[in-house]
């Protein structure tokens, strides 16, 4: 049964994958005829490769924006980026492939729909892709730019950091790059290995000027990538891949905004604050119910939303109640985000002022 | 068909499409990859007719065996309207503008000339902590200034005061930069010579820390390049310069912008200043081609060379670059010759790398600024009387500007926590009363008598 299932989430993703271009080199010639051929019985399932072990677990329809449709991440994307190009006649879309739906299908439909000067392909250059938004930006027209995963956003790092994020300051706020957003896959995928697979937000973290923002759902992505569009700073909006298709819940139609910077608790515990962002939010919460059920562990479940600036109150506020912290990423452990987390923490409980304002 | 044929000639027919070829059909479409592009309008595929197929290139076969050998010896020619003494060499090209205006070139470079003199004295006498003078170079930021319109927007990379110049930056506000004193309008927070000014569409200049700057600093055609885009879409009828050195021009983000002016079809100047050195490092280990001119055709760009130190020159091909950019959406690189008599800034000594008889010549023999005295006064317009006055009156005018630069204040030390966001977040707030608590314990340690309170 585990074995079927398992074949079938492969052959589900390989459907998926049959569109875009790095999906294609990714699989290489052959393989899909291995994964067509039936398991035998049980003992061979612990030799397939595993596929990430997570459940998504959807949130409760929300009730308060008006009428909601069944969508996946790339789709709640797609809505967030229409919502977007519909109201703010500035706004546009670039970099590579997404004239044609992108490689994670997250721009179908708009070229057609808005016009190919407002949806178009770049070169292959992640600098030039940047730059060229930042410069968009600086006009004051809303620039959306893709880079097509994560792991290359690196050659555009100089343009982040040192131009994108410290425009407004340097500049004395006679100018400013804050309509520009950069969005790109992130998280590891199961298949993705070295290349595919990374979650960089923590080079980010350590840059003041930008925010940087994981939605762990559709319904949170729509919200969160529409306020990253709209806020007045750079942003970069890291989206799970891996829950491009897998992650399935009722969004709503319209556009709706969730705040930047603020986490959310999505489980009260008394136990312990277990923090985490995007898909490990997910892995968090199966923690927290083998937790209750064979330790007997309330968790207090957060999920941090926004890297930078992250909500430092809602995470210290938990820390004083339960007395333990547990945060727990994909990226690599040293400098890895939990390290500024967990200092902060430490720092801010151990400080009395701090103590005052919550008890208070 | 004929692609359903191609494919098949292609994969063998053993196999017949397979996968691969399924996937091959998709990606070309049924009317051909071809015709996504706008310039590529192959109708059908047919393996009958001889000529090339590819996508990736327009162009026909050739059956013997050669290399393209780069042309470095006799390169892109440079144009110029005067000669080294400043006489129109083909009347035609004699932009013929009005005395009012070619007087105002003369007082933007002279005038700069005099302010980069005083101020490159005053951080040798400790009152500034750096500068960056543009002897030289006046004529192609004079030059291309004048060519564009004033709500063009301009991004520069450090040695283009004269454009600001020329567009009627007040001395108060060059100096109240270099100074980082309170009215600075970037408040206080760069090295000098790092100005900007919203008003006047010059955006603010950026470049690495002086503690270790890099052989052929970032100025970036990136955000030019996007800006242009932005421009073009809103049907500004605006154009974009780009200002950047020869070192510059090796710069990764060179190259992308190039290239997405080119393929975005943007309206935007690249300016380049081919000055000879990229600080001690001279053109011939900058790069072996012919320069940055020779570039532009291969990213499929309209590229002149200029002489840079004949401001007519400048002007001229500068206008019409800014004509043609605006009315056919394209991108247009100048590369502007001229020479950096100066040092590369106040924390270099050329004299390390590079002859003095050699800066003589440019500063003696070839420069903008003599060669368009001899201009104005063969037209009468200008005498020795006048230069006297002038020298008198702008050396007056810059000391007067400077002396008030340094009795202000810096900005309150709270300025360095704002504008990092648009709203300070927690976070930095913290920060900063932080900064304010500890300077009040320990004030007595600090300056804070300069700072504004």
């Amino acid at each position: 049964m585990a074995v079927a299932a398992a074949i079938a989430c492969r052959l589900l993703r390989l459907h998926a994958a049959g569109a875009g271009g790095h999906w294609r080199r990714l699989r290489g010639a052959g393989l899909p005829r291995g994964f067509l051929q039936p398991a035998s019985a049980g003992e061979d399932a612990a030799q397939w490769r595993r596929v990430a072990h997570f459940t998504f677990q959807p949130d409760p329809e929300p009730l308060e924006y008006g009428q909601t449709q069944k969508m996946n991440l790339f789709q709640a994307v797609t809505s967030a980026l229409d919502n977007s190009l519909a109201k703010d006649p500035t706004a546009v879309i670039f970099g590579e492939d997404v004239a044609f739906g992108g490689v994670f299908r997250c721009t179908v439909g708009l070229r057609d729909k808005y016009g190919k000067d407002r949806v178009f392909n770049t070169p292959l250059c992640e600098q030039g892709i940047v730059g060229f938004g930042i410069g968009i930006a600086v006009t004051g027209a809303t620039a959306i730019a893709e880079i097509q995963f994560a792991d290359y956003i690196f050659p555009a790092f100089d343009q982040i950091v040192n131009e994108a994020a410290k425009y407004r300051y340097r500049s004395g706020d006679l100018f400013n790059c804050g309509s520009l957003t950069i969005r790109a896959p992130w998280g590891c995928v199961g298949h993705g290995a070295v290349y595919h697979s990374q979650s960089p937000e923590a080079f980010f973290a350590h840059c003041p000027g930008i925010k940087v923002v994981v939605p762990r759902s559709p319904f949170q992505a729509k919200g969160l990538l529409l306020s990253c569009i709209e806020d007045k700073n750079p942003c970069i909006f890291f989206e799970p891949k891996i829950l491009y298709r897998a992650a399935v819940e009722q969004v709503p139609v319209e556009p709706y905004n969730i705040p930047l910077s603020q986490a959310e608790v999505i489980q009260e515990g008394s136990d312990v604050t277990l923090v985490a962002w995007g898909t490990q939010v997910h892995v968090i919460r199966e923690v927290a119910s083998m937790a209750q059920e064979k330790l007997g562990v309330s968790c207090e479940v957060i999920d941090l939303r926004t890297i930078i600036p992250w909500d430092v109150d809602t995470v210290c506020k938990s820390v004083i109640k339960t007395g333990r912290l547990l945060v727990s990423h994909e990226a690599p452990l040293t400098g890895g985000f939990a390290s500024e987390i967990s200092s902060t923490v430490q720092d801010v409980i151990a400080n009395s002022s701090f103590n005052h304002a919550v008890q208070g | 068909m004929a692609v359903v044929t191609a494919a098949a000639r292609v994969l063998g027919s053993s196999r017949g499409l397979g996968q691969d070829g399924l996937l091959l059909l998709r990606r070309l479409g049924v009317r051909g990859l071809a015709i996504s592009h706008p310039q590529r309008q192959q109708q059908h595929f047919s393996s009958l007719d001889d000529k090339p197929q590819f996508p990736g290139a327009s162009a026909e076969f050739i059956d013997k065996l050669e290399f393209i050998q780069p042309n470095v010896i006799s390169g892109i020619p440079i144009y110029r309207v005067m000669d080294r003494q400043g006489q129109i060499i083909n009347p035609s090209e004699d932009p013929n503008l009005p005395q009012e205006k070619v007087l105002k070139f003369y007082k933007s470079m002279t005038l700069l000339n005099t302010m980069d003199r005083i101020l490159y004295e005053s951080q040798r006498q400790g009152r500034i902590s750096f500068y960056m003078t543009n002897y030289g170079e006046e004529g192609t930021h004079v030059g291309s200034a004048a060519a564009l319109d004033n709500t063009d927007l301009v991004f520069g990379q450090y040695r283009e005061a004269g454009v600001l110049m020329y567009r009627d930056y007040p001395l108060e506000l060059f100096m109240a930069q270099c100074y980082g004193n309170v009215s600075d309008l970037g408040k206080g927070r760069q090295m000098p010579v790092h100005y900007g000014c919203k008003e006047r569409h010059f955006v603010t200049i950026s470049s690495p820390l002086a503690t270790q700057i890099p052989q052929g600093e970032d100025a970036l055609p990136g955000p030019a390049v996007g800006a242009a885009y932005a421009a073009k879409r809103a049907n500004a009828n605006r154009v974009v310069i780009c200002y950047f050195g020869e070192g510059a021009a090796s710069e990764g983000d060179a190259h992308a912008g190039f290239n997405f002016a080119a393929t975005l079809e943007c309206p935007i100047i690249f300016f380049c200043r081919n000055n000879g050195y990229a600080i001690s490092t001279p053109t011939s280990e900058q790069y072996r081609g012919d320069g940055i001119a020779a570039r532009g055709p291969g990213y499929g760009i309209m590229s002149i060379r200029v002489d840079g130190n004949d401001v007519f020159a400048v002007y001229n091909a500068t206008k019409e670059a800014r004509r043609r950019a605006v009315a056919e959406n394209q991108p247009f690189l100048i590369e502007a010759m001229t020479y950096r008599i100066g040092h590369h800034s106040t924390s270099d000594d050329s004299s390390a790398y590079r002859s003095v008889d050699e800066v003589n010549y440019w500063d003696k023999q070839d420069h903008p600024i003599s060669r368009l005295r001899h201009y104005l006064q063969s037209r009468g317009w200008w005498d020795d009387e006048q230069e006297k006055d002038w020298r008198k009156q702008s050396r007056k005018k810059v000391m007067e500007a400077f002396e008030q630069a340094e009795r202000k204040p810096k900005p309150n030390f709270s300025l360095l926590f704002s504008d990092v966001y648009q709203e300070m977040p927690a976070q930095l707030r913290k920060q900063q009363e932080s900064l304010a608590r500890h300077l009040q314990t320990y004030g007595e340690h600090y300056p804070l008598d300069h700072f504004e309170k």
